[in-house]
């Protein structure tokens, strides 16, 4: 390999459409909170929930994560996809599959849920056929390769516990407890997502920022320990253990996205551009929120509840932050790069140093993107707020302004895409040095 | 052969790569242009194969410079 491939790329309409109908997660996680229940507070697996959650994580995050392995996949990391039209194929099934399942839980259609995790099931065996050899599935290389690598290992272990759940609500074959529900959770989020957003970080923020350290000191370890800490972790967690050894798993889990976290300050600390911006901005709030859900997932952990009669309130504001705060604010920042970077390549590449061509600011439109971030991390921090404080009223509050950043990060995605005709700001360099 | 440098330094993706092919196009025949970069342009060389140009990529005083000029035919 010599180098970068962007014309190994998948086309624009391949990728592109993952890119765009992940916010149509966010918005459904966001109208499923605006419908939650006076029993929200009382379990964290009631109708609404299961649904805004598995709207959030199989419609926004997996559609985000999935579009950068097919793009990441052949054009940086050597990779190739077995099939585009396949990769065409997947997407519709997931997306509908994910629409009927999510719609499903919320009235807690037992039956339909499982035929809509029939259709996940053949969507991310679909994905893992293009994904591992986009990849290149452990043939060592970049630190990005290995966190994706072991994030598909546990993509397949998240999921077959999925399928299992749903078995034992239909056929009744293991009750589903706190444990079992945490265990389950923990391999899907931190296992699948957070080893996703961590490999992808390594590799896309030294990538835009044009950073210097392009060696990260923890990565090779925080990989390993978290690998290690999530597969004991959840299997330790899916038979129900008391409060201490709860703790030393939450500490254990936390271990790995903290010396994570450290590398990425580090990253940004040596960029070369002295502007701090969107990325950088957006990476360092995530990190905010990566240190909040920690401090609620060791209280969590403790077990003792905010509220006697209410113990999912924790809970709950715990898996806000993690799920929108960190990995989602890490999606936001990162999508309104590469989604620019890929219209760019497919459209801008070919005509550069012939034509004038846009820069990657040129395509975004920045007030609007900065209003989602601000958006989102406003219907973030108000529905822990309202997890915290036991409010139904704040969390239907938080769930409508989660609505409109999903709806306002749906349409600023589609407008880079769409966006035909953009005009060229930067003047071409004239005279240089002789 | 007279060299024309410029500098991307600071720059974010993809702008250090749309300046050299620019400047390339302005180039005259038998200059060279230098590039001083943060770091080693991955993406470029592709671009820069397809386009008929030979580069060489080193450091100089502690400052990444990329040297290119026209590839022998």
């Amino acid at each position: 390999m010599t180098g970068l491939r962007p014309r190994e790329s998948p086309p624009l309409g391949v990728v592109a459409p993952f890119f765009v109908a992940a916010p149509l997660g966010l918005i459904g996680a966001g109208w499923m909170l605006m419908h939650s229940g006076d029993d929200s507070f009382l379990a964290v697996n009631t109708g609404t929930l299961v649904a805004a959650t598995h709207a959030a994580v199989l419609g926004w995050l997996t559609l985000s994560i999935m579009g950068v392995i097919y793009q990441l996949g052949p054009a940086v990391l050597g990779g190739r996809l077995v099939s585009v039209r396949l990769a065409q194929a997947q997407f519709v099934l997931h997306v509908a599959s994910v629409s009927v399942f999510v719609l499903a839980a919320a009235d807690w259609h037992i039956q339909i849920m499982g035929t809509a995790a029939v259709g996940l099931v053949i969507s991310f065996s679909l994905f893992l056929v293009n994904a591992f050899p986009a990849i290149r599935w452990f043939r060592g290389g970049p630190l990005a390769r290995w966190y994706m690598s072991v994030a598909l290992v546990f993509l397949v272990a998240t999921g077959g516990v999925g399928v299992s759940f749903v078995g034992a609500l239909e056929h009744g074959w293991f009750p589903i407890t706190q444990g079992t529900l945490a265990g389950h959770v923990h391999l899907g989020l931190l296992g699948f997502i957070g080893l996703m957003v961590m490999g992808s970080s390594y590799q896309l923020l030294p990538m835009f920022q044009v950073a210097h350290s392009t060696h990260p000191k923890f990565g090779p370890v925080a990989l390993p320990i978290t690998l290690t800490a999530i597969t004991l972790g959840a299997i330790t967690l899916m038979t129900n253990p008391g409060p201490e050894v709860r703790v030393v798993i939450a500490l254990a889990m936390i271990l790995g996205p903290g010396l994570w976290a450290a590398d990425i300050v580090n990253i940004l600390r040596t960029r070369s551009r002295r502007t701090f911006e969107f990325q950088g901005q957006a990476t360092m709030i995530s990190l905010g929120f990566l240190g909040l859900a920690a401090v609620l997932g060791i209280m969590a952990a403790i077990g003792q509840p905010v509220a006697p009669g209410e113990p999912a309130r924790l809970q709950l504001a715990y898996g806000v932050l993690a799920i929108g705060g960190w990995f989602g604010v890490t999606v936001i920042g990162n999508s309104f790069k590469v989604v620019p970077f890929i219209v760019w390549n497919a459209r801008y590449l070919e005509k550069a140093g012939t034509q004038p061509v846009p820069l990657l600011a040129e395509l975004v439109n920045e007030p609007w993107r900065n209003a989602t971030l601000l958006l989102h991390v406003v219907g973030v921090l108000v529905v822990a707020s309202a997890a915290l404080a036991g409010s139904l009223l704040l969390l239907h509050v938080g769930g409508f302004v989660l609505l409109l950043a999903g709806l306002s990060d749906f349409s600023a995605l589609l407008f880079i895409i769409l966006r035909r005709e953009v005009p060229v700001r930067r003047p071409v360099p004239g005279v240089f040095q002789r | 052969m007279v060299s024309t440098t410029i500098d991307n330094r600071g720059l974010h993706p993809p702008e250090p790569m749309v300046r050299i092919l620019e400047a390339l196009g302005t180039l005259p025949p038998g200059d060279e242009l230098r590039a001083l970069m943060d770091r080693e342009p991955m993406m470029l060389y592709r671009e820069l194969e397809r386009r008929a140009w030979q580069w060489r990529f080193g450091e100089e005083d502690g400052i990444f410079v990329l040297t290119i000029s026209r590839a022998p035919k």
